[in-house]
């Protein structure tokens, strides 16, 4: 259908790319000072967009905004009123949220760097370069109106750890392949799992997994600007301000690699392949990218064959658990099941599942369908790297280091909130007890019960438990950013000051 | 087993005392969507066979949606309602409310019409029953005692379990299933696990639940050739509907959202309460009443033990209608967020949903009933929330415990109370531990 063509110069390229040639990067947090001077920087500035181009680009910029930055630059209440509820409140405004999401205690919001109640930046610049350019292209962008229109609140810097993340492990294998062209019709009951996701779970303006249009701003035909957008494909007379534009989600994740191998060890003694087999077990991979499930002979559709030793497997070969526990890290994010209970059934059992009969476990039908859950993942790790042993033997400097997590989503709720609170935040996942995810848990009681335990499935049938995971992981800022179209850009930086 | 019961007393409120009733049902929290145990107007942990309850004031959030089918908008009660579930029968329960929570009951009921100092309170409550069309339940017979000391059963296993995981890991499978068996047998002696048998099952529910077992599908058959007569004419009525039915596009209130996810998700387990006004219109009424009729025979008879089709969070649920059937309340009891929980029903029993609700004024629109409607999701969640409920007080005996939970607690006791047959069998009994 050419109505769903994609105008890969109005996508920000980020939704594409991961620029993983562009090894230096850093993200600005910014305010804006000066509307007008703001609005003259985005009418001018090198944003990338998503056009493929024969060598990979030296330098890249994006721009994203919070809804903050939004109503400062002048949005109509109109417009204002497309954005998701999610987005204008905050990562970090209510409680409530706070609570799905895990920001509690250690973790919560009065105690983030960045993004805290009432501390909310307007804006993020991301910068990217290839090794050596990163201050060159800073300077660059940072001509023109710079000094007037914004201030920097924070700078996120980034380390190159050679596609590792700090604990040690090989990270960002595993990602979802969009459908540019359109191609998926996905039917009321999928299956099968597919790593192929509708175009429209991260990318608005395209139908998504429910073959629907998720709300956008959309703005009417005769309002100021409006011929600078797209037509809005599922409402007439309108224009489509979200079209190729995106939500997204960054949080800064403090790792704390030390207490995380000195933990692994003193769990199971002086045995270093036993630290390690534990640590594999909490992240469902091992060190060097491999999926403990063990890949499956056919293919899976959107696993390219060159990322198939990491990436063509599910679950459905380890219903018990036993290769892969159930809680391990991986298993969580991606459960890689479709619409109907595992195991799969035929012919007259496969009827009574539709209804909810026949033979179940309590895992069956315990977890939602994956495919309307996923995130397009883009994080850069941040601090200096430090070896497995250099983290055991105390030989760290105190410096801090950790993952910047940033995810593309159509819906925040739907796709991000779920997979963190349902999923990963939840002590109760897949029908179990106790423990909440190994890497990312932040250990809080729920209801007087425990949340710092890890259980691996074993053949002979009592699980191996480790108890009293301590807290590996502390959020440190956060927040609900919206990645504009280029076209969306060019709208905004034309805006007159809007009556609200 | 001893059978589970619903109640559900409801009284108009006096509209001049609607404030005083909100602010006296807000001392009862210690903080939002947190009840105050030890609040004065009613003490919930001192009833036994309590699982939940719920204070709340029922009202149509969207009344103003009726106009799109010329109903009055103004002059509808709101409801003041107390309900809940527990075990055994409502007549018990009742009289044990009165003798413990009376004057609390008093003071609440004293913001309704229709209620006098002088009047008796049982009676009065017995008055404002108002029965569920449909009622869910997700274990019949699962009493509170012993959910309780099903949890306490699995926490004392499991910790054993885990001291001694390293040769519980080596152990035969019979040598370990006895050495469990022990472990119990020894706590029970030394009074730290209780494992009450269930009662029996009294005589009069079972032969209630039998003769509804025969009567519907007996109605069925006896009406068979009438239902098959009015078919084509409701489906081509159902068409019609589906395609004039005038829609109702509403935006998403923030502050009522913001109001609900304030005192959402202190817990595990999340109460919700939906309210709202029917399409008029008698053919669309008695289909609904038929509908709702065949999902309590359903609920009764094959959903209940573990699951409502494939949705297996659902702790109580129930479908009450108001007004001689003009408006309906649905509440249930859930596991996980709000979000997980729409997103569980629409992929797993939108058909259900679509039935159930698509009589409600401001539904997406279906098509042949089953299809569409909740599928168009974020117009689904949206409705949803514009009906939602902020539920003034609620409470839940067990705190911390999901359904999923109380179903491998019981398969944990089922498996020490008979051994199970063979090795393999034992194997997966001790992997729930």
């Amino acid at each position: 259908m050419t109505t769903h063509e994609v105008d890969f110069r109005e996508v920000q390229g980020i939704l594409r790319f991961g620029y993983g040639r562009l090894t230096e990067a850093v993200f600005l947090l910014l305010n804006i000072r000066d509307i007008n001077a703001a609005r003259q920087w985005l009418a001018t500035a090198p944003i990338s967009n998503a056009v493929a181009c024969e060598t990979a680009p030296l330098t890249a910029l994006q721009v994203a905004f919070t809804a903050q930055g939004l109503l400062r630059l002048g949005i109509s209440k109109e417009m204002w009123s497309g954005f998701s509820i999610e987005f204008r409140m905050g990562m970090s405004a209510e409680p409530g949220r706070s609570r799905i999401l895990g920001d509690v205690d250690a973790n919560a919001p009065q105690q983030w760097t960045w993004g805290g109640p009432g501390r909310e930046p307007h804006m993020m610049i991301l910068l990217y370069a290839q090794p050596g350019k990163l201050n060159e292209w800073i300077k660059t962008t940072q001509e023109e109106q710079w000094e007037n229109a914004f201030e920097v609140l924070s700078s996120l810097s980034t380390s190159d750890m050679e596609g590792k993340e700090p604990f040690g492990f090989a990270d960002g294998l595993s990602q979802p392949t969009l459908d540019w062209e359109s191609a998926k019709r996905p039917s009321t009951t999928e299956t099968e799992y597919s790593n192929v996701c509708c175009l429209g779970e991260f990318v608005l303006g395209y139908p998504n997994e429910y073959g629907r249009y998720t709300d956008r701003p959309i703005v009417k035909e005769d309002s100021p600007s409006s011929s600078l957008l797209p037509p809005a494909l599922d409402a007439t007379g309108m224009r489509d301000f979200g079209k190729n534009g995106s939500y997204l989600v960054v949080r800064t994740l403090e790792q704390d690699v030390a207490g995380f191998w000195r933990f692994a060890q003193k769990s199971v003694g002086i045995d270093s392949n036993a630290r390690d087999t534990l640590a594999s077990a909490m992240v469902g991979r091992t060190r060097d990218g491999m999926p403990l499930a063990g890949m499956r002979p056919e293919p899976i559709p959107g696993v390219e064959a060159a990322s198939a030793p990491q990436n063509q497997f599910t679950f459905d070969e380890d219903l018990k658990g036993t290769r892969c526990p159930f809680g391990a890290h991986i298993r969580r994010a991606n459960p890689r099941n479709a619409d109907l209970p595992t195991p799969p059934a035929h012919g007259f059992e496969k009827a009574l599942q539709y209804v909810g009969l026949g033979k179940r476990t309590l895992q069956s039908d315990a977890k939602a369908s994956v495919r309307f859950h996923r995130i397009l993942r883009r994080g850069r790790e941040y601090g200096t790297p430090i070896s497995v042993e250099g983290a055991i033997n105390n030989k760290e400097d105190g410096s801090s280091r950790g993952l910047h997590f940033m995810c593309l989503v159509a819906n925040i709720s739907r796709q991000f909130e779920f997979l963190q609170g349902a999923w990963m935040m939840s002590s109760k996942f897949d029908a179990m007890t106790d423990e909440s995810d190994p890497l990312l848990g932040n250990r809080q009681p729920v209801s007087g019960a425990v949340t710092d335990r890890f259980s691996q499935p074993q053949d002979s049938g009592v699980c191996h438990c480790t108890t009293g995971l301590p807290r590996f992981i502390t959020v440190k800022g956060g927040g609900y950013f919206f990645l504009p179209s280029l076209s969306a850009i060019r709208y905004l930086a034309s805006l007159k000051v809007a009556e609200i | 087993m001893t059978p589970q019961s619903s109640f559900l007393y409801a009284a108009p409120v006096v509209p001049e005392k609607l404030q005083s009733l909100r602010a006296l049902l807000s001392s009862m929290n210690q903080a939002p969507g947190i009840v105050d145990l030890a609040n004065p107007i009613f003490p919930f942990s001192d009833f036994e066979t309590l699982h939940f309850a719920r204070l709340l004031i029922v009202s149509d959030l969207a009344a103003a949606d009726r106009a799109v089918f010329h109903l009055p908008v103004q002059g509808l009660p709101d409801y003041f309602v107390l309900m809940g579930e527990v075990d055994g029968e409502e007549t018990a329960f009742r009289n044990e409310l009165v003798r413990r929570a009376g004057p609390g009951l008093r003071s609440l009921f004293s913001h309704c019409a229709g209620f006098r100092e002088a009047d008796e309170l049982s009676r009065f409550l017995a008055s404002s029953q108002v029965k569920a069309a449909a009622l869910y339940v997700n274990w019949v017979g699962r009493t509170l005692l012993q959910e309780r000391e099903e949890e306490a059963l699995r926490r004392a296993l499991s910790e054993y379990a885990r001291q001694h995981q390293d040769s519980l890991q080596k152990m035969p499978p019979q040598q370990l299933w006895a050495s469990m068996r022990d472990l119990l047998d020894k706590q029970v002696a030394a009074g730290e696990l209780r494992l009450t048998p269930p009662a029996a099952t009294p005589l009069s529910w079972r032969v209630r639940n039998f003769l509804n077992l025969l009567w519907v599908p007996f109605v069925l058959l006896v009406l068979a050739p009438v239902l098959l007569l009015i078919l084509p004419i409701y489906l081509l009525a159902l068409r019609s509907w589906e395609t004039n039915d005038p829609g109702v596009v509403p935006a998403l209130d923030s502050a009522h959202a913001a109001e609900l996810e304030t005192i959402e998700n202190t817990d595990v387990t999340n109460q919700f309460s939906v309210f709202g006004s029917l399409k008029p219109g008698a053919l669309r009424r008695w289909s609904m009443r038929f509908f709702l009729w065949l999902t309590d025979y359903a609920a009764r008879h094959i959903f209940n033990r573990g699951g409502l089709a494939r949705v297996s969070t659902i702790h109580f649920a129930r479908w009450v209608p108001f007004d001689g059937g003009d408006r309906m309340l649905f509440s249930s009891i859930y596991d996980g967020s709000l979000e997980s929980y729409m997103d569980d029903f629409i992929n797993k029993v939108g058909y259900g949903l679509n039935i159930t609700f698509s009589n409600g004024i401001g539904y997406p629109r279906t098509h042949w009933l089953i299809g569409e409607g909740c599928r168009d999701e974020q117009t689904f969640k949206r409705v949803l929330r514009r009906h939602q409920l902020a539920t003034e007080v609620w409470y839940n005996a067990l705190p911390g415990v999901t359904a999923a939970n109380k179903h491998r607690n019981s398969m944990i006791r089922a498996g020490l109370e008979s051994r199970p047959t063979d090795d393999e069998k034992i194997r997966e009994w001790a992997a729930l531990l």
